[in-house]
């Protein structure tokens, strides 16, 4: 009785040692860190704390050499239109938006050579996570405050993640649950839209897509895969996502991953991707087959 | 490209007569095999229950069921083709969080439901051999699930569908019964409906069981399995069109056949009744040769709908999702896996008309439908899912029509069970 009294006061104490240690974490980050899904839907304020319109998405930019793109603007819905606000000019907070000054520059919402609107083209979509060789869905993706500014730091790709979207929101930005590090994420240019003008919401407002946005760190992890791996992950991809991670891996690897599919899957795969990558390939196909 | 079809592998040697099934199998096409496939527990005793209980007269909602099949799978197959996705990973991409959580939990609910009437098909079909569905569901459940996680399951996948041709004395059984030519003429090119709940309840049924939720997330990832290009959607649209109508004329012939030996007797009240049907054709025969087809049928759903549920939701989820993974590995995609089959055959084995409890089941999979269908639509109006294959202005009219009207078919049946009009 005493000895398992004594166990379950040791137990206590290490429970709410560690859950301190958690909370001392989150609290050190949490000024920090900004979870994207509680972010959309908040309150954009000018300086005097009036509400202009809501948070609709984030935009990153890819710039050569960093593998964390830096958060370059934010897509603000008021009334029945949308504004792309520069992020130089806002105070970007857990749980709202505030605009430097009254003077801000806005813009017409065109997506530019690098570009990524989080929630439209990384939230739900698939990713390949390179560490864990497998392919994953964003459930959250996070905001980490740099000495530079805001910058794209981490997806989250556990199964809570997703749940607890379906709960109230929270004051407070939620803690990671399953966070894979941005630079270990192979992510993906967007499915083409037809570009129509029709096309209307946030989806179109986060700009068009240009004819050829390419994302700007390569893919030297996607290098390193095996076939199999390769072979695993196109698996498990839609079309165009098939096509990128072909074109960027390493062609042994792509090769061997194709002869593991069955013609017709190699075919449609083949006529997906550049005139360039596609003889390519191909030639070493045919390379092997004479050997 | 040609120098790609030198890879495929020579093809092995068969015996000619082999050959010669092959081939006529494939002329027949692979269409009606499919079709033959898509008929599982739930249609062959909901379409008999419809035969038995309303004679001919559901046949001319059977036509019009077909177009909106017709309608639906072309959709799916092209959602699939196009994007390269199943409808799970479709739903996560496009809807945001809440929307996608119903979609899935409706699509869990609907199969976990078909679950069900696939082992209550393996009790009814044991019954008639004189095992109980106590000793039999048991042993088909731990059968399936074995089978489907120890990969070997693609060889029994061939047996059970070869034990499903049996259905294909339906056609033949319907031509020898010499059905009144005239009345089924008159049923199937005009309405004789009846303004009861039952019939209401039976015809939601009908359509639950032909645009079944789980057809159409099995129809997106099956063309995306076989990788069609979006360069060959004509012929695919062909197959898939084609495929939607041979199943149903099976299942016209069906309900032609049953309520031509045994129309008016009333809702169906055991699988043995179901099998007076095929009398015309085998004679004495005809339990047997039905409960051969039940049991391959109800065999090859209970392993396939359970399964796709899981692939469904792993797939939204972005977790592991394969059969040749290890149980640790894919612990999301075995769990609902194997809690489906469990469920499955335990709501089975309750006490009670076997065949009733499969009937339900088809009535909550054809009040899920429309709900279902509703995402579908909205996924193919997209351009920004489908570029400039989304839906044109004549097909949005009538997709929307045909689940507009399900959708109110389902939501009357649903009124009157809650109320108690019976």
């Amino acid at each position: 009785m005493v000895a398992g009294e004594r166990w379950s006061a040791r137990a206590q104490r290490r429970l709410s040692s560690s859950l301190r240690e958690r909370l001392a974490v989150d609290r050190a980050i949490a000024s920090q860190l900004i979870a994207l899904t509680s972010l959309l839907g908040r309150p954009v304020v000018n300086n005097q704390g009036t509400q202009l319109g809501k948070v609709s998405d984030v935009v990153v930019t890819w710039a050569a050499g960093n593998p964390y793109p830096r958060v370059t603007g934010v897509l603000v819905s008021a009334g029945k239109g949308f504004v792309l606000v520069d992020a130089r000019e806002v105070i970007l907070s857990q749980t709202r938006v505030q605009l430097r000054s009254d003077h801000f520059t806005v813009a017409q919402p065109v997506r530019h050579e690098g570009e990524i609107a989080l929630a439209r083209d990384v939230l739900d979509h698939q990713l390949v996570d390179l560490s864990g060789v497998q392919v994953v869905r964003a459930a959250d993706v996070y905001l980490l405050d740099r000495p530079g500014g805001w910058e794209l730091a981490a997806v989250d790709v556990g199964v809570l993640a997703f749940l607890r979207r379906l709960g109230p929101r929270r004051r407070r930005c939620p803690p990671p649950v399953r966070a894979v590090n941005w630079a270990d994420l192979q992510s993906f240019v967007p499915r083409s839209a037809d570009g129509s003008p029709k096309n209307s919401g946030p989806a179109a407002a986060a700009g068009e897509v240009g004819g050829a946005v390419r994302l700007g760190v390569p893919a030297r992890e996607l290098k390193k895969l095996r076939a199999s791996e390769v072979a695993r992950i196109l698996s498990q991809l839609g079309r165009d996502e098939q096509a990128q991670v072909t074109a960027m891996a390493e062609s042994s690897a792509a090769v061997e991953a194709l002869r593991q599919l069955t013609p017709r899957q190699r075919d449609a795969l083949l006529a997906e991707i550049s005139e360039a990558d596609r003889r390519r390939l191909l030639s070493l196909l045919e390379g092997d087959e004479e050997r | 490209m040609s120098r790609l079809d030198l890879l495929e592998p020579p093809a092995r040697r068969r015996p000619r007569w082999l050959v010669r099934l092959l081939v006529v199998l494939a002329i027949i096409g692979p269409g009606l095999i499919a079709a033959n496939a898509g008929n599982d527990a739930g249609g062959i005793l909901t379409y008999a229950s419809a035969g038995s209980q309303f004679g001919y007269r559901t046949l001319f909602l059977m036509v019009l069921i077909t177009v909106a099949l017709v309608v639906v799978q072309e959709m799916c197959s092209r959602l699939g083709v196009f994007t390269g996705e199943g409808l799970g990973g479709l739903i996560r991409e496009q809807f945001s969080a809440r929307p996608t959580f119903v979609a899935l939990a409706l699509l869990l609910i609907a199969n976990a439901g078909l679950t069900v009437s696939e082992f209550a098909g393996v009790g009814a079909a044991m019954e008639i051999f004189g095992v109980s569905p106590r000793i039999s569901v048991p042993i088909a459940a731990v059968l399936v699930w074995a089978l489907t996680v120890l990969g070997s399951y693609s060889r029994a996948e061939r047996l059970f569908l070869v034990l499903t041709l049996a259905f294909l004395a339906y056609p033949i059984a319907a031509f020898l019964a010499h059905p009144g030519a005239k009345e089924v003429f008159s049923n199937l090119l005009w309405p004789h409906f009846l303004r009861t709940h039952a019939f209401l309840v039976l015809a939601v049924a009908l359509i639950g069981t032909t645009v079944t939720p789980y057809m159409q997330f099995y129809a997106a990832s099956a063309v995306v399995d076989k990788g069609i290009k979006p360069v060959d959607y004509p012929s695919e649209r062909v197959d898939a069109v084609s495929g939607a109508i041979w199943s149903d004329i099976i299942s016209i012939f069906i309900i032609i056949a049953t309520a031509a030996a045994i129309g008016g007797s009333g809702p169906l009240q055991s699988a043995q009744q179901a099998a007076e049907a095929l009398k015309p054709v085998v004679g004495p025969a005809a339990p047997q040769l039905f409960a051969f087809g039940l049991l391959g049928a109800s065999l090859l759903a209970a392993s396939v709908v359970p399964l796709s549920t899981a692939y469904a939701i792993a797939d939204a989820t972005g977790t592991p999702r394969s059969v040749s993974a290890r149980f640790r590995e894919a612990p999301l995609f075995y769990g609902i896996f194997t809690i489906q089959i469990a469920v499955g055959a335990g709501i089975a084995l309750a006490p009670g008309n076997l065949v009733s409890l499969v009937v339900n089941a088809q009535v909550l999979n054809g009040i899920i439908t429309p709900l279902l269908l509703t995402y579908i639509l909205i996924l193919a109006n997209r351009s920004s899912v489908l570029g400039s294959a989304k839906n044109s202005p004549l097909f949005k009219v009538v997709a929307t029509l045909c689940v507009v009207v399900v959708g109110l078919l389902s939501f009357v049946v649903l009124i009157q069970t809650v109320l108690g009009l019976n």
